[in-house]
């Protein structure tokens, strides 16, 4: 069981419940307009 | 050679015995004395290997970069962090939408803060308590009362959030889930980041949670024989 645990905490990071593949991108662009509007 | 030849070497000629004993203490401090207390624990993720000494080097020069106004390295930043920011939003008991926003406003204020971080070689720490203090935040936005603190969130179950069912891929996981959402919110945390921390720092974690490394390992082991008593009672083991 411990083993199985702790496959299943791995899979709960990476495989059940990871960020959503469209947030780094998405915060990649609110911070690029960000930036924008500070040096604007 | 005598006892008193002048010649005879002493036990410690150049003093380490002092700087030896503080390494003893700091690896009594660090590894566990019941291995079988802490199964899955902080001996076992360090020797996963991925989280190299360079890290938060490399995370605070990258941070510095991004001071002197070089976009690419904050992106950077962003791309290898953001896990660790999402797993402590959805480990303070916030659905996925509401994580979303969390983990947008977190870098959004690290960007304001670009020149105000102290140390650099602290990101981690600085995410995951700015993280925390924003998910409580929502929490309380959403629920309408004071969120609970992080101390008497230890002993409190938060099963309002169960994971989204769609990503189930069967029924035990279905349990173990359900199991997982019931733990104290402090555990669901604990847990979520001792799993990233073979990418992230550990000793990073350890200080954002306000817990001596020590006794990191020990309460992770509660907390998994709590899950383990749950998934037995409902058969899911």
């Amino acid at each position: 069981m411990p083993d199985d645990l702790a496959l299943w905490l791995d899979d709960l990071v990476d495989a059940l419940d990871p960020p959503p593949t469209h947030l780094v991108d998405t915060v990649h662009a609110l911070l690029l307009i960000a930036r924008a509007i500070r040096v604007a | 050679m005598t006892d008193d030849d002048p010649d005879r070497p002493t036990a410690d000629p150049v003093g380490l015995e002092p700087r030896l004993d503080e390494l003893r203490a700091e690896l009594t401090e660090a590894i566990p004395d019941d291995p079988d207390a802490d199964d899955l624990g902080v001996a076992a993720i360090i020797a996963q290997g991925s989280p190299t000494p360079t890290t938060p080097e490399r995370h605070a020069a990258l941070l510095t970069a991004a001071r002197d106004g070089d976009g690419s390295a904050l992106d950077t930043l962003v791309a290898e962090l953001t896990p660790l920011v999402w797993h402590v939003a959805r480990g303070n008991g916030l659905d996925q939408a509401l994580a979303e926003d969390v983990v947008q406003t977190v870098w959004l204020s690290l960007l304001r803060h670009l020149d105000r971080i102290a140390e650099p070689r602290a990101l981690a720490g600085w995410l995951i308590v700015t993280t925390r203090r924003e998910a409580q935040r929502a929490w309380r936005e959403a629920n309408g009362r004071a969120a609970l603190s992080s101390d008497s969130a230890v002993d409190v179950p938060d099963t309002r959030w169960l994971p989204e069912t769609e990503a189930l891929r069967d029924d035990r996981d279905r349990r173990l889930w359900r199991a997982f959402a019931a733990l104290p919110r402090r555990c669901q945390e604990l847990l979520r980041l001792t799993v990233l921390a073979g990418r992230a720092e550990y000793r990073a974690v350890a200080e954002a949670l306000a817990m001596p490394r020590g006794s990191i390992g020990p309460t992770r082991g509660r907390c998994l024989n709590t899950l383990r008593a749950r998934l037995e009672r409902e058969g899911g083991a």
